[in-house]
């Protein structure tokens, strides 16, 4: 499976346009993760779990997304946008979407 | 009695004066450090190029192209969220969080650059920029730290 | 093919050392600000406690209204203050209630709507009639300034206008311990204010103040290393206030002898047979 977040890909031509895919996932952190990133608030820095979670949970948003394009007979999918809402206290959903084409040869 | 009572009145005083010294200098410098390595980083011969541009270069021999990101959560520290919330008071420009932005957005797009280097790439295109604000369990908790995201598409060159 | 990236220069996007001045600034406009904040808003609250009529205060406190058949030491205390309240001129719709608690804790105290409480500590340590009446006529005073409506309204309004400026965040607690000093401080001047009222009834009434002070010479000898230190206590220095008293004494020509008449004895079976007051 082919990723970009160009509308191209250099080279290759598009053969057919199959529509919208998209990948999502919804993640809580857990209390200790909190608790250590309080005391990071006193001092400032980079919340290294946090990112790590953020990342492993996009990743798997992704793999989603690959996932659908693959099921409806896709090998690429372009123009790839990724969005991140907070969507209450403590949880976050990460949020990826693109278009699902075939592309030649 | 008398200066149990003066303890207990003080003691909230204190142990805010105690985090904002402590917020102040490990802020500084965690500030500074990774300002030197950001800009480090930055000018380093070799580094990846990145373009916002919605296009790839034609070129004779295309390349392959991969989907790269790179993301960092970033925390204030109890010092500039003092600041901030006395400015919130009055209003204008939040001088303590601007930096800590800057920085997030640097190093987030540095670690997309460090994945597409060990692609192979030379160049990222279509660089694109997502933040979002992390909000702690609990609004007591003031948990305050922005991620941000940097996406691209890296060009691999075949020659 | 003329693709390159250039550094741009650093500081632009922030600035590096701007927030130092930026803290020195805002920390020291905000606690100017917050002490005028402090300020008026005391004094607005204070002062709109004279819209507010007596009756409303009554009113408020209606269910202290005594229930209890008064005693013969009820009905003495009863006695001295509405002949205290006389002497002192009293404003006019307002009227004093007694009432007696069963503590051991040196202390009275005044509320809203005119009761004045007398803890029975009190009788047991006071034990001349001027002693008591200076503390009966200082409580009388409270009402007679409306100081109980006052430190309520204070509390109420400040608590409400901090948590609507600044809502749930550190430095709403920190406006509201300078308001509690503000507070503290503001009620030593009101204890000031109704000592020199209670002096001038006592003369009026008794034709001199000596013995005033009793109560603050046993604060003084047997209290003395409990008091907390002036700016966190709700009440002047005693050693303070009784120099105060002598001065004010002096200035307004108060005579300082004069005959002190001990506490009646009243029946020792009412006292322990006396419920005790409700709250």
């Amino acid at each position: 499976m082919l990723l970009s977040n160009l509308e191209i890909v250099p080279g290759r031509r598009v053969k057919d346009h199959l529509g919208l895919v998209q990948g999502s996932t919804v993640r809580a952190k857990h209390v200790g993760r909190d608790i250590a990133a309080s005391f990071k608030n006193v001092f400032g820095g980079e919340l290294r779990g946090y990112t790590e979670l953020l990342n492993d949970s996009r990743q798997e948003a992704i793999k989603r997304m690959a996932e659908q394009a693959e099921a409806i007979g896709a090998n690429a999918v372009l123009n790839i946008r990724f969005s991140t809402s907070s969507l209450t206290q403590g949880a976050a959903e990460l949020f990826v979407y693109g278009s699902a084409v075939i592309l030649e040869d | 009695m008398g200066s149990l009572l003066t303890l207990q009145f003080l003691f909230p005083l204190l142990l805010a004066i105690l985090l904002l010294v402590t917020g102040y200098i490990s802020g500084r410098y965690l500030e500074r450090k990774h300002y030197e390595h950001i800009i480090a980083e930055e000018t380093r011969p070799g580094q990846v190029m990145v373009f916002p541009l919605r296009l790839p270069p034609p070129s004779l021999s295309p390349p392959e192209t991969a989907l790269v990101m790179g993301s960092v959560v970033i925390s204030v520290d109890y010092f500039k969220r003092f600041i901030a919330t006395l400015r919130m008071l009055v209003g204008g420009r939040l001088n303590s969080y601007e930096s800590l932005l800057d920085r997030a957005r640097r190093e987030a797009l540095l670690r997309m650059r460090a994945e597409a280097e060990a692609m192979g790439a030379k160049e990222v295109f279509n660089v694109k920029y997502e933040t979002a604000v992390i909000s702690g369990r609990s609004a007591q908790s003031q948990v305050g730290s922005v991620e941000v995201l940097a996406y691209g598409t890296a060009l691999i060159g075949k020659d | 093919m003329g693709y390159q990236n250039r550094q741009p220069p650093e500081g632009i996007n922030y600035v590096s050392n701007g927030w130092q001045k930026d803290f020195v600034l805002l920390v020291v406009g905000f606690f100017a600000g917050l002490a005028l904040l402090i300020w008026l808003a005391m004094l607005a609250l204070g002062w709109s406690a004279r819209w507010i009529p007596f009756s409303w205060e009554q009113a408020l406190s209606r269910p202290l209204q005594q229930t209890v058949e008064p005693d013969q030491r009820l009905r003495y205390l009863q006695g001295l203050a509405d002949d205290l309240a006389r002497a002192g001129n009293l404003k006019k719709p307002m009227t004093i209630t007694v009432h007696h608690q069963d503590s051991d804790v040196v202390n009275a105290y005044a509320s809203l709507g005119g009761h004045v409480f007398i803890l029975e500590g009190l009788l047991d340590e006071v034990k001349t009639e001027q002693g008591l009446a200076f503390v009966l006529a200082h409580e009388i005073a409270h009402v007679h300034h409306r100081h109980p409506l006052k430190a309520t309204i204070r509390q109420l309004g400040f608590g409400v206008m901090m948590g609507l400026v600044f809502g749930n965040t550190d430095i709403a607690q920190l406006a509201g311990a300078g308001g509690q000093i503000a507070m503290l401080n503001y009620s030593r001047d009101l204890e000031r204010e109704a000592d020199a009222w209670a002096l001038a009834a006592l003369q009026k009434h008794y034709g001199h103040v000596d013995g005033a002070d009793a109560l603050f010479q046993w604060l003084a000898e047997e209290k003395a290393d409990e008091a907390p230190p002036q700016w966190l206590s709700s009440h002047p220095d005693v050693q303070a206030r009784i120099e105060r008293l002598r001065d004010i004494s002096r200035e307004q020509g108060y005579s300082l002898q004069g005959k002190v008449t001990p506490l009646p004895e009243w029946e020792t079976a009412s006292s322990e047979a006396a419920p005790p007051t409700d709250r």
